[in-house]
């Protein structure tokens, strides 16, 4: 990668210093948002091992669940085993919050858009947790090995009527979609590379506990001419076919950079120059999600709160910033926020998963956004047996007992900046009517800040 | 001819064509002109050709006219958008129907209904017929099952059914040949009969028929609403927003049909029924109610001390533990007056038979004059064993308070018990202690944290067949829903005062001992919280559920996984995950005056058989807590107290935002009270009966008021007592009074019904419709449907307002006949199962003699019993009147076999397919559900091959095929068959096309 290259790792420098600003950037783009003492740590050890934490899965400290692995397994067994999906949901957001990953997490969420699989048709949750699993582990596998396991996963194989797919009558779905959202993206191929596609993949279906199965009967042997190539192609070779076009990187990089890079922020330049390295590197995600979050380009001033947060993000990012890990919020009620807010775990609108980005905040959305805010402060609204302690929360981290002094701590804390003069106002005004509480006034100040423009944009 | 004038030629003759032929379009036709032209006048075709099915759909799920018509026309809104969409092989009115079926049920929010008929219905075994169901339950388990039935038996149906079409017409509109859609709805509505059956409801075929008959959609979609919804579908399909077109309500209902919610339909009373089966309610009653005069009324029973045993006809089971829905009890005065005592004398020993020395006795009490909760019974010590094991005890019963089981406990081993109604103990009896197990788990969060302060306690135990697991975790693989009523000795009492329950601690951890090994367990996990749960722990250390779950969680067990909140199997070191529970509250009123209403009984279903329940407080307010979060809403039944002149009703309450309480205020209304007597037409006398009246189609009366609905949730309806007199409240106006006979003998351990089945009330003929195959009577009701099954009498009565309706009602034994069952040497043979003995609750017998009473004949209508003797492996059939002087012989053969070998339609073999035989015929299917002679699953081979043994000569019966998921049937048609004794059938090669 040349020196002018967007994705030269960063170093700080006089004009782009190592601050409060870019560490709560980091955790914001690449997180659900660190703690007060998180923050704090990132800022004095660097930037160098402030990434490599987040690369290696050791972001999150603070409010990490004691042995996770086995409370996160149990808690979706028995989500599972109860086949109840806002159990299942809660669990999911169960590891988001209390897990020490926030990055694979993140890659879940986007694997989950991506594959945008949904219980409304597949119905039944132990196999969506087998996906969301799949993608748990392969987050940041080279595509190839994540794509593989999707094309062979039992939800994905009856979201997209795999099974009803055979020889003289084929069914088109996941040839279709496997092209089109999966790997190369609409305009590499022509609706007869659908048809010829959809005879490759004849004959895949699902044994009665749910493994993948070639049924050798329903597979159709012929010969067929996908992408200008003429073959007896099996559907294994249709994915290899799929994974070597150099659109699947285009269409992995623009993945990516959704997710990590604000709207509008990455050029066509940039990104290909992403996808020709994703190409270069067997398309490994990890490369590229490396080489992103180390780049000078993530903590460009004009990437820092470029981009409308998710639902989720919204959601799990303040209860992980405010500390509220005990008495903790209820994850079924937290998964029903996301929900409402528009990001139903489990249940993407359709096909081509969350439109995302300005599309998050429709008015009902924005409405939503400021009751949860206001929710997650009184407590109730989570399920939470205590409401917000702001006062107590500042005091802990050594802040000054004024409504100047708290505001300014819980700016730098949720957005990594200095209170501005007109929010102290405008906040003063608004909390007038709680004078005689002080710790009300200090949890209102907070929710209302949650709802500000900077908490919807990270 | 110039190029534009071809144009206009040919769009005026398009336009021609257009209005001729439109009305005769197919439904495809018709879409694709609304696709490519927005044609108004095709989607109004369409709307007055699917409509009137589509507002009945929502009209059974959704009473509420207004709602019926807005989601009509969100149904065909979400048409106009989707109309490119809909996938080919799919029928319009199949698509049309699902989507109407989604979202009426969305928008309904989910109506569980408890049910509150005689137990009775729940010792009988897993069967239930119609006239137990309320019509409006059928009606939605009906358009359930319709949902499940595969597109192109579906299809044919919905529109020869539903539609009303003929044959000729659906078969013109499906494109397919008339012969086609006729055997497809034949298949069809066998398909469907199955289903229904799975779901614990039989139906007769006319009473299918007449289901489906009576959901036929006659009434016209109004002109304005066709006309309105045409005009919104054109707007909308080209992209205007919803809310600018129609009502706020629709497009609500739009947004959800646009996400496709799919709502699995919850089944209450089905649902109830089967876990009141499979949990035994009944069988193992452990306290039971019976007045003062009822007692007079027993004969003394030798085997006792005391006149323990009662005329068994006045058994009626409460089902007390686990709050199976325990009906208030209201104390007399005079009956607390007369008091019994039974003297019980035995040993408690240990496994190997050695004494347990200060083992302690109980015997479960209940001293409140009002029953509402399981956890009113007492514990009463009665006894401790001396140092040999020996004990010498008293069980009293006065009034309602009746002790009738004894319970052995000693510290170190479970439980074991005697119930003394039952197993009728004489002479010294033996308690047996095995080493205990206990269960020691942890209670969680859904955020993996201890719950402390949760209070754990044992519900229920059930001890498996030859007190091992293993034959109960066998049958679990083989068939979830047949398995759970396996179970041989049940004892529904909670255990807390004889070993203590728990509360868990700061770790979340509890112990609970004396449940005992190789038990299946019920515990109830309440208080601290969290949603009352009640999970079932398999006392056996190394216990893996795993397997056992996972078969919960296949479809067909939706509705016990789902609806009952049947949470599965665990290990008896378990750690469940708890959700918070929910809070529900408000206040009951009286509807007319506004003034609260206490003591009202409040119930809100948690699981399987479950419930919380509250008594309403001087203020009327009631609170329920503990109730698991369910997104579709939570009913709650109000039952006023017996004296009040009030009648009950289900109202429903929308789920509030996560976990924040539920208002629901409930309004009662009084009803006008129906008393009479139900007499023995032979003795004169009054006997025990239930007696339930269902309104007729033309009375005005019902749903006219809050309550006045209560048919469909089968409320309506009292108890005799032992001289047959009974009044209970109802709503006025013309209706049918329904009488089914408790009383009764009580023969080889079981209820035995010398009753015959009810007939029509000569007076009103026209209201009976004959079922001919199935010999019952069907009447069409208010919002409902009734098949004279089980009842015993009827009668149409006009009930009158402001004042008392008296009705005398008679049920009548017909007359008896001797049978004699004899072996082909014509030996006399004891220990046949009988098929057929009596006419009501037509359950198999097994004989201690050869000789035996067939009960309820009538010499103009034989009857034909099935027997079949397991021992010999001898079985036939024999035909009885009434009017023969000697004992009918009947004579038994060897049974019959029946081989074969299936493939598929590929010319594939049929292999690991479950061959089972269906009999025609309630004796004989009775005798083959009970005591199927075929014994274990016969399963066909690699090759498709298969040999049935097991066939009772002169039975008529069909071949069940099932695989996996689906049924299959011969191509052609095996048909229905009858073997003579010991005859070999070899049905050679058979081709079988799936039903599914």
């Amino acid at each position: 990668m040349n020196s002018t290259s967007a994705w030269v790792p960063y170093t700080p420098d006089a004009r782009s210093p190592w601050t409060a600003r870019r560490v709560v950037h980091l955790h914001r783009r690449a997180g659900f948002a660190a703690t007060w003492g998180e923050i704090q740590r990132d800022l004095r050890d660097g930037p160098g091992p402030s990434i490599a934490r987040i690369l290696a899965g050791k972001a999150y400290t603070e409010g990490v669940a004691q042995e996770l692995e086995a409370t996160a397994k149990m808690l979706g067994d028995s989500a599972a085993s109860s086949g109840d999906a806002p159990r299942f949901k809660a669990a999911w957001i169960y590891r988001t919050l209390f897990g020490p990953d926030p990055l694979t997490e993140r890659l879940v969420l986007m694997w989950h858009n991506h594959f945008a699989t949904s219980n409304l048709k597949v119905d039944n949750i132990a196999a969506m947790r087998a996906q969301i699993e799949v993608f748990r582990t392969l987050a940041k596998a080279p595509f190839g090995e994540l794509l593989r396991a999707v094309v062979h996963d039992q939800a994905m194989l009856v979201w997209l009527d795999a099974p009803a797919n055979r020889k003289g009558r084929p069914n088109e779905n996941l040839a279709r979609e496997l092209m089109e959202l999966f790997t190369i993206g609409i305009g590499h191929y022509t609706e007869a590379d659908v048809k010829e596609a959809a005879r490759a993949l004849t004959g895949w279906g699902l044994s009665k506990r749910g493994l993948f199965l070639l049924r050798p009967l329903h597979h159709d042997d012929g010969a067929k001419t996908i992408l200008g190539k003429t073959g007896r192609w099996q559907g294994e070779d249709l994915v290899a076919m799929l994974l070597d076009s150099p659109f699947t990187a285009d269409r992995l990089a623009m993945r990516l950079t959704e997710i990590f890079m604000g709207e509008g922020i990455v050029d066509a330049a940039a990104l290909g120059e992403l996808a020709g390295g994703l190409h270069r590197h067997n398309l490994d995600i990890g490369w590229a999600v490396e080489t992103i979050v180390r780049s000078q380009a993530f903590f460009a001033d004009k990437n820092i709160a470029s981009r409308i947060v998710s639902p989720v993000e919204y959601v799990v990012a303040p209860i992980r910033a405010l500390e509220l890990f005990d008495p903790a919020p209820s994850t079924l009620v937290l998964a029903e926020w996301t929900a409402r807010l528009g990001q139903d775990l489990g249940y993407p609108p359709n096909v081509g998963g969350w439109p995302g980005g300005k599309a998050w905040l429709d008015t009902r959305a924005m409405i939503g956004r400021s009751n949860y805010a206001s929710a997650l402060a009184a407590g109730g609204g989570i399920s939470r047996s205590a409401p917000l302690d702001a006062i107590g929360l500042a005091a802990r981290h050594g802040v000054k007992q004024d409504f100047a002094s708290i505001v300014g701590f819980y700016a730098k804390l949720l957005f990594g900046m200095e209170a501005k003069r007109s929010w102290l106002d405008r906040l003063a005004v608004a909390i007038e009517r709680d004078h005689a509480d002080q710790a009300q006034s200090a949890r209102h100040a907070v929710g209302m800040m949650l709802a500000m423009p900077e908490a919807n944009i990270g | 001819m110039a190029k534009a004038q071809f144009g206009a030629v040919q769009q005026h003759l398009r336009t021609l064509a257009r209005t001729q032929v439109q009305e005769e379009s197919s439904d495809r036709e018709l879409l694709n002109r609304f696709v490519a032209e927005r044609d108004e006048n095709a989607f109004i075709v369409l709307l007055k050709r699917h409509g009137p099915m589509v507002l009945h759909v929502c009209r059974r799920i959704h009473a509420n006219e207004q709602d019926a018509e807005d989601i009509l026309q969100a149904t065909y809104l979400l048409l106009a958008r989707k109309a490119a969409s809909i996938r080919k092989q799919e029928s319009l009115a199949s698509w049309l129907y699902g989507v109407a079926y989604r979202l009426a049920l969305g928008a309904r929010g989910q109506a569980v209904r408890r049910q509150t008929r005689e137990r009775r219905a729940a010792d009988m075994g897993k069967t239930s017929s119609i006239s137990q169901e309320a019509w409006q339950e059928l009606q939605e388990l009906l358009h359930q099952s319709l949902q499940q039935l595969p597109e192109r038996y579906r299809a044919p149906i919905l529109l020869c059914y539903l539609e009303g079409k003929t044959q000729e017409e659906a078969a013109r509109q499906l494109g397919c040949p008339l012969g086609t859609v006729r055997s497809r709805l034949a298949r069809g509505r066998d398909r469907l009969k199955v289903l229904l059956e799975r779901q614990g409801v039989r139906l007769t075929a006319t009473a299918l028929a007449a289901a489906l008959a009576e959901s036929n959609a006659s009434a016209a979609v109004p002109g304005a609403l066709v006309s309105a919804t045409a005009r919104a579908a054109v707007k909308y399909a080209t992209g205007t927003a919803a809310a600018a077109l129609v009502s706020s309500r629709t497009a609500a209902l739009l947004e959800t049909g646009l996400k496709n919610i799919t709502i699995t339909n919850l089944k209450a009373a089905t649902a109830i029924l089967l876990a009141a089966c499979a949990l035994g309610i009944g069988g193992g009653a452990v306290l039971t109610q019976v007045s003062a005069d009822q007692q007079q009324a027993s004969a003394k029973s030798p085997a006792l001390n005391e006149s323990e045993d009662r005329a068994r006809g006045n058994e009626e089971p409460s089902g007390l533990g686990q709050n199976r829905n325990p009906v208030p009890a209201v104390r007399d005065a005079a009956e607390s007056a007369s008091e019994t005592k039974v003297a019980v004398r035995g040993r408690v020993v240990d496994a190997d038979g050695k004494p347990i020395a200060a083992a302690k006795l109980f015997a479960p009490t209940v001293n409140e004059a009002t029953m509402i909760s399981p956890k009113q019974v007492v514990m009463e010590p009665v006894g401790v064993t001396s140092p040999d094991g020996r004990f010498d005890c008293t069980l009293r019963s006065s009034g309602a308070n009746r002790q009738a089981l004894l319970i052995a406990y000693a510290p170190g081993y479970g439980v074991d018990w005697l119930d003394t109604q039952k197993d009728k103990p004489s002479g010294e009896v033996t308690l047996r202690l095995a080493k205990d197990l206990p269960i020691a788990g942890r209670i969680v969060n859904t955020e993996g944290k201890p719950v402390p302060g949760v209070s754990v306690s044992i519900a229920a135990i059930y001890v498996p067949a030859n007190e091992n697991l293993n034959g109960y975790l066998e049958g679990w693989m083989r068939n979830v829903r047949d398995n759970l009523g396996s179970p041989i000795k049940r004892l529904y009492v909670p255990l807390d005062g004889a070993s203590k329950g728990a509360t868990t601690d700061q770790e979340g951890k509890f112990t609970l001992h004396g449940a005992g090994p190789e038990r299946i367990v019920n515990v109830t996990i309440e208080g601290g919280g969290v949603a009352r749960s009640t999970p079932y722990i398999i006392t056996r250390v190394g216990f893996d559920p795993k397997p056992y779950n996972d078969l919960l969680l296949k479809k067909e067990n939706d509705n016990l996984r789902v609806l009952n909140r049947f949470l599965g199997l665990y290990p008896p070191n378990l750690t469940f995950v708890a959700e918070p529970g929910k809070t529900i509250e408000g206040v009951v009123k009286d509807a007319a005056t506004g003034k609260p209403l206490a003591g009202c009984r409040l119930y809100s279903m948690t699981g399987f058989g479950e419930g919380v329940v509250v008594l309403s407080d001087a203020a009327g307010k009631y609170k329920l807590e503990g109730v698991p979060k369910r997104a579709q809403g939570y009913t709650i039944s109000a039952s006023p107290p017996a004296q009040a002149s009030f009648l009950g009703r289900n109202v429903t309450g929308q789920d509030t935002e996560g976990f924040s309480p539920v208002r629901l205020d409930i309004d009662l209304v009084r009803g006008v009270v129906v008393t009479g007597r139900v007499t023995d037409k032979q003795t004169g006398k009054g006997i025990v009966a239930g007696v339930r009246t269902a309104p007729l189609p033309d009375n005005k009366f019902f749903g006219a008021k809050p309550g006045f609905d209560n048919y469909r949730h089968d409320r309506t309806m009292g108890s005799t007592g032992a001289d047959g007199r009974f009044r209970f409240m109802t709503i006025p106006g013309r209706a049918l009074i329904l009488v089914q006979a408790h009383a009764g003998d009580i023969f080889q351990g079981q209820y035995l019904s010398p009753y015959r089945r009810a007939v029509p009330d000569p007076d009103h003929l026209g209201l009976f419709k004959h079922d001919v195959d199935e010999d019952s009577w069907t009447v069409t009701t208010a919002g409902g449907f009734e098949s004279l099954n089980i009842e015993n009498a009827v009668k149409v009565i006009d009930i009158k307002e402001g004042s008392e309706t008296t009705v005398e009602l008679f049920v009548d034994r017909g007359v008896t006949a001797k049978i004699s069952v004899q072996d082909g040497d014509g030996k006399p043979l004891t220990g046949a199962w009988v098929g057929g003995l009596t006419d009501s609750w037509p359950i198999t017998y097994k004989l201690q003699e050869a000789i035996t009473t067939v009960h309820g004949l009538n010499p103009a209508k034989p009857r034909t019993l099935a027997i079949y003797h397991p021992a010999k492996r001898l079985g036939g059939t024999v035909v009885v009147r009434g009017d023969e002087k000697e004992p009918v012989i009947a004579r038994l053969g060897s049974l019959g076999k029946v081989t074969g070998r299936m493939r598929d339609t590929e010319g594939n073999p049929l292999s690991d397919a479950e061959i089972s035989i269906n009999p025609r015929g309630e004796p004989a299917s009775e005798l083959y559900r009970f005591a199927d002679p075929t014994g274990k699953p016969v399963i066909t081979d690699e090759q498709g091959r298969f040999a049935l043994d097991g066939v009772v000569p002169g039975i008529a019966f069909y071949l069940q095929i099932q695989k996996g998921d689906s049924y299959f049937a011969g191509k052609p048609k095996i048909g229905l068959r009858q073997l003579k004794p010991g005859e070999s059938l070899n049905l050679g090669d058979l081709t079988m096309e799936p039903l599914r």
